[in-house]
């Protein structure tokens, strides 16, 4: 039976914005692991840098803003808001603290083996997310996306889990089978999340033309059957080219949103410049996959695949998202405390223009250092330190918007 | 055609104007940004009128609900109702980037509704409310 959407059991203000702040937090480990990558693939210092960018940076946004969004898109209830701000959000911490401080220390046992009890807890509580999503009577195609998007995370979790059991308890399962697994499911997860957002977020905030019907209908089946051919492939055939089944969809999703781009009705938004941005890399990454036939086993390919999808396509649009979103949850909340007609601050008074822009060229110029990176790993330093002024710009703009919405909450008439 | 389709084409064609107004601030054709925000604001009203006389009241009737979704859309009518009175408010006194701020917030307001809407509430509409064909008829002989 399907549940009644529940519009108005929204979460609370403290629930996404906890998570938001955790991430830029987790900027500052990731910067300093990128000081001492090696040129060796695989290798645990790539390893770390890429768990602390997935888990700490993208996963807590993801997280914070999945909260939030089943709630508008879906309109599934947050029931326990307590339990997603404190319990669910320290488990999510302490889980990846406790999986890099594991891989830090040469795949330590005893951190493995806390990661995973805590990445278990984190999968039944994400299960129970899942449920509310199955049930909700949200029908279309954004909706759809959630849930596939949210189930790719469970079993990205749950092959990240068994790899666990095998490095952290001594399981006899084949890591070299699972390692590949848990990479295409985490791709999955990433790429369908982003396909179930763009589909809103392109036509209703940018004002473009709305994805193609068959694109809306059919694209996260596409791309998930993609992974599940990929995937299939991978257990019959380890040589499998996994990256060619993968590769049709994503560079159709790259080439449509470039071209819905180009066509948005609001050349002035400041979120544009992002989408642009992000969508290039993304191109970038479909342009790099067919050289995987050729340079498979090369380190430098490794991390510049890893670099495109994650530090480059999916940090730049959740650091744009964090400047849409996090002014409009104070304004909203603002405005919900204000009473009936009284004029409110409009949201630039929180986060201005001026400060989306800056931290846009700040993603900007990562892009080439990211490049020097993946040519020469030992020299991450500046590419580490761009990451600390993003990380000094987020902060700054962000605490400055929490002193705008308390100094504009203690003007509200009692 | 049913009243999900009907009444996001609404929503887009509201778009459309809130696009042209804002295209005209920022050319700073204060005289054709009037007529378009006059315009915009019409058919909002327009949307909205409809939405709460016969809309919700016949998704009510239907489920037997008062409370709850029909009620949180009514509230950010009302709410994006404020913004527009800001808005005639900052295009009297030519405030260009009162103007874009007001519109900015608008924007974002409007589009998480449409989102609830569009996506849960029409469908809903669609399969519970009994005679839904001519409810449809109706709204289309108001709206564009």
């Amino acid at each position: 039976m399907q549940a009644m959407p529940s519009f108005d059991r929204a979460p609370p203000l403290s629930l996404p914005v906890r998570y938001f702040l955790a991430a830029a937090c987790w900027l500052l480990p990731l910067a300093a692991s990128l000081l001492r990558t090696d040129n060796d693939y695989p290798s645990l210092s790539l390893l770390l840098p890429l768990h602390l960018l997935a888990l700490g940076v993208l996963g807590n946004v993801m997280l914070g803003a999945l909260l939030q969004m089943v709630a508008v898109v879906s309109g599934v209830p947050c029931l326990r808001p307590t339990w997603w701000r404190l319990g669910v959000w320290s488990l999510w911490q302490l889980a990846t603290a406790s999986l890099c401080w594991g891989f830090y220390q040469g795949l330590a046992p005893p951190w493995l083996q806390l990661a995973s009890v805590l990445f278990a807890l984190l999968a039944a509580a994400l299960s129970g997310l899942l449920y509310g999503l199955w049930r909700s009577p949200a029908a279309d195609g954004s909706s759809r996306g959630l849930r596939l998007a949210l189930g790719l995370l469970l079993l990205t979790l749950l092959l990240g889990l068994s790899m666990l059991a095998v490095l952290g308890w001594g399981r006899p399962w084949p890591l070299p089978s699972l390692l590949p697994l848990h990479r295409l499911a985490a791709q999955g997860w990433v790429l369908l999340l982003v396909m179930a957002v763009a589909q809103v977020i392109a036509p209703m905030f940018l004002l473009t033309p709305a994805y193609p019907a068959w694109w809306q209908r059919h694209g996260a089946t596409l791309w998930l059957l993609a992974l599940l051919a990929g995937a299939g492939g991978l257990l019959w055939q380890p040589q499998w080219p996994w990256w060619s089944l993968a590769w049709l969809p994503l560079a159709l999703f790259a080439a449509l949103s470039l071209r819905l781009l180009r066509a948005s009705r609001r050349p002035q938004e400041w979120l544009l410049p992002y989408w642009w941005l992000a969508f290039a890399l993304l191109a970038l990454l479909a342009a790099l996959l067919p050289l995987l036939a050729w340079q498979g086993g090369e380190p430098w390919l490794a991390r510049a695949l890893a670099w495109c999808l994650l530090g480059g396509f999916a940090l730049t649009l959740v650091v744009g998202m964090l400047y849409r979103i996090v002014p409009f949850l104070l304004w909203l909340h603002l405005k919900n405390a204000a009473p009936p007609r009284h004029r409110v601050p409009a949201m630039h008074a929180f986060v201005p223009e001026t400060a989306a822009r800056h931290s846009w060229r700040a993603l900007l110029l990562l892009q080439p250092l990211a490049a020097l990176w993946v040519w020469q790993p030992q020299l991450g330093w500046p590419l580490a330190l761009v990451l600390l002024g993003l990380l000094a710009l987020l902060l700054r703009h962000f605490a400055a918007a929490a002193r705008q919405y308390r100094a504009a909450r203690r003007a509200l008439p009692s | 055609m049913n009243l999900t389709t009907h009444l996001s084409a609404v929503h887009r064609h509201c778009d459309d104007s809130f696009a042209a107004l804002e295209q005209a601030v920022r050319q700073q054709d204060w005289a054709g940004a009037d007529a378009l925000c006059a315009s915009f604001c019409e058919e909002m009203a327009q949307h909205f009128a409809d939405e709460e006389n016969r809309l919700f009241p016949a998704l009510e009737a239907a489920t037997g609900m008062r409370g709850g979704p029909t009620a949180v859309m009514r509230y950010e009518h009302e709410q994006m109702r404020e913004l527009m009175e800001d808005l005639n408010r900052d295009l009297l006194q030519r405030d260009a980037r009162g103007v874009a701020a007001t519109c900015d917030t608008l924007l974002v307001l409007m589009q998480q509704h449409n989102m609830k809407e569009e996506n849960i509430l029409y469908p809903m509409c669609d399969s519970r409310i009994p005679d839904a064909a001519t409810l449809l008829q109706e709204l289309r002989h108001v709206t564009p």
